[in-house]
Formats: structure tokens, C-alpha cells, sequence
């Protein structure tokens, strides 16, 4: 009798799998929790907060707007650039999914 | 970044850079404890009318300077941060308890100007009062520098409050204001500290020349 060797499926035994990545990802989750707790914060705040580079700042809300789960707002203060960001409903809806699915993982 | 995905550190961590980061609020409690410590010299200067106008004007005046600096260094330093309805509701909360029981006090201080409590042992009848304000004083700072995690916020509380006491405990005429002159200077000094430390730690940033 020949034993039917079982192949591991890394997606389906991953428990972390379910996770949102766009959430998921270190400086995009600091930013998310950070916006999630305030109604709007400006790019200078959440850089004070999150300790990113502008760079890297302006690269992870962008990739969270595109999702759609933030909304920046731009607007010309004293001739510089001024930039708030706020979560979107979806945003919220998304991280509270990521919070849920989280606690599941940690708890299993 | 924070290590620990706790949703209130993070909401304590906004609130804390947005209003103690710069030392302002620090600032302003201490010149308004110097203002109390001169107090009693303006009194005998002005006349008890003349010296309640010249203590709303000053006190107007520096808490109207002081949110002009703020004004000017800190959103280009720390930015800008609107906080959600929950976190205004409680701050509204907070807001209105520190108020009534400042009321409350202020109206027991008036009865016992009045002499309302006659009957009551001389001590409490002369310093009852004093005691009950340095302990609601001694509450207030204590529950925001626990909720807050603003540590100095305790040694405020203890300055604020004993130099009440030693106010109230010295005789009228011989330098009644001195303990709260001291407690207001020290606090000023935290607060140039920290307001320099401030300016040292958070250089201004512009984020159009950094972004694009």
C-alpha cells in the first residue's frame, strides 16, 4: 500500500494568507493605524508619527488611495503644499476586517 | 514605529505631539501661576477692581501671545491633526467635569468668605477651603498626566496645589504670593525647556519640497 504523500499548500495552510495585504505591510499598517484613531492628519503629522521618509510617506498613501481606503485632500497654504489625509469609510470597513481577522489569528 | 497594534497608545501618541509636544501649555500654566504669585502686590497696587481687570487682561494677554507663537511654529513642525467625534465628546466630558467642580469650589470659597461655616472647626473654617481647591487642583493634574501619560503633569500638580497651601497659610502682607511665584517659575522654566527642545527636535518642514 503506498502511502499518498501530502503536499503542503503554503496559501491554504498560511493563517496570516487572509489577511489584507495592502493593510498588512509595516509602514502602510503604521500609517493606517495612525489615521484610523484621528479624523485627518497632514502629511507633516503622519511623518512625525510613523518616523517614514517623505518618499517612502508619499509612496504608502498613494498605494492606500488607489485601494481607496484613504482620501487626500491637497490644497496651496502660504504658496506651499499642504496635504490631508483622512480613511475613507471603505478604510475603515477594511482595517476593522484586518483587526477581526487578526485577533482570529492570534487566537487560534 | 510603535510595536504593539494598541489603538488607544496610538490615539494618547496623536493627542500628546498635538498639544504638549511644544511646551506651550506648560508655558502658559506657569505665567498664569506667576501672574497668581504677583497677585497679592497688585492688589495693594490697583485696589481689589482695578486688580481683577489687570488680572483678566494679563491673563488674556499671555494666553492670547502664547497661541499666537503656537500659531506661527508649531503646524509647520509637528502639523496639523483634526481628531474624530469620540475623541472631542470626551474631551468635551472632561471639560465640563473640571468645570462644574471648579464652579462647585469657587461657590464653596465664596460661602466660606460669607462665613457659612461658622460651626465648623477654626482650621477648616480658615483653610477648608484652600485644602479642598489644592486637592481638586491636586485631582485634575493628576488624571491628565495618568490619562495622558504626561508625567510632568504630576510634579504640576504638586507645585500648584502645596503652593496653594503655603498661600493660604501665609499671613496677608508678608510675601503670601512667593510660593506660587516659585511653582510658576519653575513650570515656566519646563516649559522654555521644553518649547527650545521643541524647536531643536522638529525642525520646520515644507512638504512640497520634499515630496515632489
Amino acid at each position: 500500500m503506498t502511502e499518498e504523500m501530502k503536499v503542503p499548500n503554503p496559501t491554504a495552510d498560511n493563517p496570516f494568507s487572509g489577511l489584507d495585504p495592502l493593510i498588512h505591510a509595516p509602514a502602510r499598517l503604521n500609517i493606517i493605524t495612525n489615521l484610523y484613531v484621528v479624523e485627518s492628519a497632514d502629511f507633516i503629522f503622519l511623518r512625525n508619527l510613523t518616523g517614514l521618509t517623505w518618499g517612502n510617506l508619499s509612496a504608502h498613501v498613494s498605494k492606500l488611495q488607489e485601494a481607496g481606503y484613504l482620501e487626500v485632500e491637497k490644497s496651496i497654504v502660504n504658496k506651499k503644499t499642504h496635504s490631508v489625509a483622512r480613511m475613507t469609510g471603505a478604510g475603515r470597513e477594511a482595517f476593522d476586517a484586518y483587526k477581526q481577522k487578526m485577533m482570529e489569528v492570534l487566537d487560534k | 514605529m510603535n510595536d504593539q497594534l494598541d489603538l488607544k497608545s496610538t490615539e494618547k501618541a496623536s493627542f500628546k505631539l498635538a498639544a504638549y509636544a511644544d511646551g506651550i501649555n506648560d508655558l502658559n500654566l506657569g505665567l498664569i501661576l506667576v501672574l497668581l504669585g504677583f497677585f497679592p502686590l497688585t492688589r495693594s497696587a490697583f485696589g481689589p477692581s482695578f486688580n481683577s481687570l489687570f488680572f483678566i487682561l494679563a491673563l488674556s494677554g499671555i494666553s492670547i501671545a502664547l497661541m499666537q507663537v503656537r500659531k506661527r511654529l508649531t503646524p509647520s513642525r509637528i502639523g496639523l491633526v483634526k481628531f474624530g467625534p469620540s475623541s472631542r465628546k470626551r474631551l468635551k466630558v472632561a471639560l465640563l467635569i473640571t468645570t462644574f467642580t471648579l464652579a462647585f469650589t469657587a461657590i464653596l470659597w465664596g460661602m466660606a468668605g460669607q462665613n457659612y461655616f461658622i460651626s465648623s472647626p477654626s482650621w477648616l473654617s480658615s483653610y477648608g477651603i484652600d485644602i479642598f481647591f489644592a486637592l481638586v487642583i491636586l485631582g485634575i493634574f493628576g488624571t491628565m498626566a495618568y490619562s495622558l501619560n504626561v508625567g510632568r503633569y504630576y510634579l504640576y500638580g504638586v507645585l500648584f496645589s502645596a503652593a496653594m497651601i503655603l498661600q493660604a497659610l501665609t499671613p496677608e502682607g508678608t510675601y503670601e504670593g512667593i510660593p506660587m511665584l516659585s511653582a510658576g517659575v519653575i513650570i515656566t522654566a519646563i516649559g522654555a525647556y521644553l518649547l527650545f527642545r521643541f524647536l531643536k527636535d522638529f525642525p520646520a518642514l515644507d512638504e512640497s519640497q520634499e515630496v515632489n
